[in-house]
């Protein structure tokens, strides 16, 4: 045994160094010894500003509104549940405030923060993407070149191999059991995967020519609710202009094999990216266009653009009549006329740049309950 | 750091690479987590470079590697990302048994814990005597000899195509 050991081990093994590793070597000690001096002037900058903060006997949290609502309702505004109904599982890619030496900032530098659902707990991880998965058990997590999928906050990390650098999005089904991921294909045209979150197993990559020749503003694939279909935002390129923004054709739905199942028009720039935007009972999307702080509520059967508000960007429906936005600042919850219904303690430090992902609060057990909204 | 520090690591690194990142690779089994192992050790000698570079550069890279990897594993990020399902690609497209043996072994061997992939690498791989390889990992001889057999029981588990083998070596 020892003898084809070795020679195992030695065939394994039987791949060339890396180039430049003495260099790539001195600049992650570098990035290290800085990130020791950033580490140890947010401790101290935490502790001389978040102390006197917590011990302040006046501290309430009161509601710091996005914007002021654009398209006023006659109509009364449904009321908001009193049971808290979502929980921020992750707050992900989150970059720091300020660069680190005479380096830029980059997608490199972030950190996701995961809720263990057991513990209540958020942990910090280097990840760029962090998404959980609807139950809050599993997240898909990702660095720039490769994902897989986590088992809990606290689990380990299963390698999805259907990830690389030319991923576009990654998308929890709505039961939780499959990853939709889509890339732009190191080939043309792109398409996407569904893997089984379970197994890892994926299924054939399906090639799109919509994501190469409709895609202007370079979208992934979204779930859409039902679980057996996916949609898609068909975009166009808006002009030359700086100010040009690439257009918004329609929201296009095709069936897992890639065939298409029906169109609808949507006019504007703005988009649905991801299955968080569509509503509970899958009718309506919001599309965002956080550049110009625009959200259009979307009828997903007709196409028409029933609600218009401004705000930064929608983390997810809080239910069936309210959403959850969000800007660098402050995340609220929102009736579709966009008037601010409640505000939520959130730390405006894991707002700058991240991606804020929601999972529902009916079932959690206790510990990660208790931060619902 | 000084340049002639500077130059120093990088003669050696270069001078050694092949080496380190082999071991690197027996130890993740996966060249891209290879190559942040190796990185990650050689950023840390590098922090303490002019005393490390008269001691023994190999050993202590050995060691920074095996406890980053075995900590890693340990650490709820990715250091507990599971290595692929998936066999290594095959190198030699022969069809023997042989290789068929190899690819299996290398598998079995993705499967095993760190801390036992590491002894059965120090020694198979680097033939480095139980003594050293306590050192390196910080343990007892008899805990190597104890993880070596642990390993190779794994190993035969998770590999029974080596049974045949196992009895020509027997006989």
């Amino acid at each position: 045994m020892s003898t084809e050991l070795r020679r195992a081990l030695r065939e394994l093994t039987d791949v060339p160094p890396p180039a430049d590793l003495a260099a790539k070597s001195i600049r992650l000690a570098g990035r290290r010894r800085r990130n020791r001096v950033v580490a140890a002037a947010v401790v101290v900058a935490v502790v001389a500003v978040g102390v006197p903060l917590l011990l302040r006997p006046d501290r309430v949290d009161e509601p710091s509104p996005i914007s002021p609502s654009v398209s006023p309702t006659t109509a009364t505004p449904p009321a908001v549940p009193a049971t808290p109904q979502v929980v921020v599982f992750a707050y992900a890619g989150v970059l720091p405030k300020r660069p680190t030496g005479n380096e830029p900032i980059t997608p490199a530098d972030s950190t996701s923060y995961l809720l263990d659902r057991a513990t209540g707990e958020y942990r910090a991880f280097p990840y760029v993407t962090a998404l959980p998965s609807p139950d809050g058990r599993r997240f898909f997590v990702a660095d720039g070149e490769r994902g897989g999928v986590k088992d809990g906050a606290g689990g380990a990390v299963r390698r999805v191999d259907a990830y690389d650098s030319h991923t576009n999005a990654v998308d929890w089904s709505p039961d939780g059991r499959r990853l939709l991921i889509s890339s732009v294909g190191k080939e043309e045209p792109g398409g996407f995967t569904v893997v089984d979150a379970e197994t890892l197993t994926a299924g054939p990559f399906v090639p799109m020519t919509d994501m190469h020749q409709l895609n202007a503003r370079g979208l992934g694939f979204f779930w859409a609710r039902d679980g057996r279909s996916i949609g898609h935002t068909i975009t166009a390129a808006g002009g030359e202009g700086y100010l040009d923004r690439d257009k918004t054709l329609a929201i296009r739905f095709y069936d897992l094999k890639g065939k298409t199942l029906r169109t609808i028009g949507l006019t504007g720039t703005a988009a649905v990216r991801s299955t968080a935007a569509v509503s509970p009972d899958g009718s309506r999307a919001a599309a965002v266009l956080d550049v110009d702080k625009l959200v259009r509520i979307v009828d997903l059967t007709t196409g028409e653009v029933t609600a218009e508000f401004q705000a930064g960007g929608v983390a997810g429906w809080y239910d069936a009549d309210h959403l959850v936005a969000r800007d660098d600042d402050a995340l609220v919850v929102v009736d579709l006329s966009g008037r601010v219904v409640r505000s939520i303690p959130a730390p405006s430090e894991l707002l700058a740049g991240s991606e804020v992902h929601l999972v529902r609060a009916r079932g959690l057990p206790a510990a990660s309950a208790g931060h619902a909204f | 750091m000084d340049a002639e520090t500077r130059h120093d690591f990088t003669v050696f690194v270069a001078d050694r690479s092949a080496g380190l990142f082999r071991f690197a690779m027996g130890l993740t089994g996966h060249p891209h987590q290879a190559e942040d192992l190796l990185q990650s050790a050689l950023a840390k000698a590098y922090r303490h470079w002019p005393r490390v570079r008269h001691g023994n550069p190999d050993a202590y890279l050995r060691k920074a590697m095996c406890r980053e990897q075995i900590d890693w594993f340990r650490r709820p990020s990715w250091g507990r990302e599971l290595p692929s399902d998936r066999l290594p690609e095959r190198r030699v497209a022969d069809g023997t048994a042989t290789v068929d043996l190899r690819l299996a072994l290398g598998q079995a061997l993705g499967r095993l814990s760190p801390k036992h992939r590491a002894v059965l690498v120090l020694r198979y791989l680097e033939d480095l005597p139980d003594d050293e390889i306590a050192a390196v990992l910080g343990c007892r001889p008899a805990t190597v000899r104890s993880l070596a057999a642990r390993g190779l029981e794994r190993l035969r588990v998770l590999c029974p195509e080596l049974a045949p083998r196992l009895a020509e070596e027997r006989r």
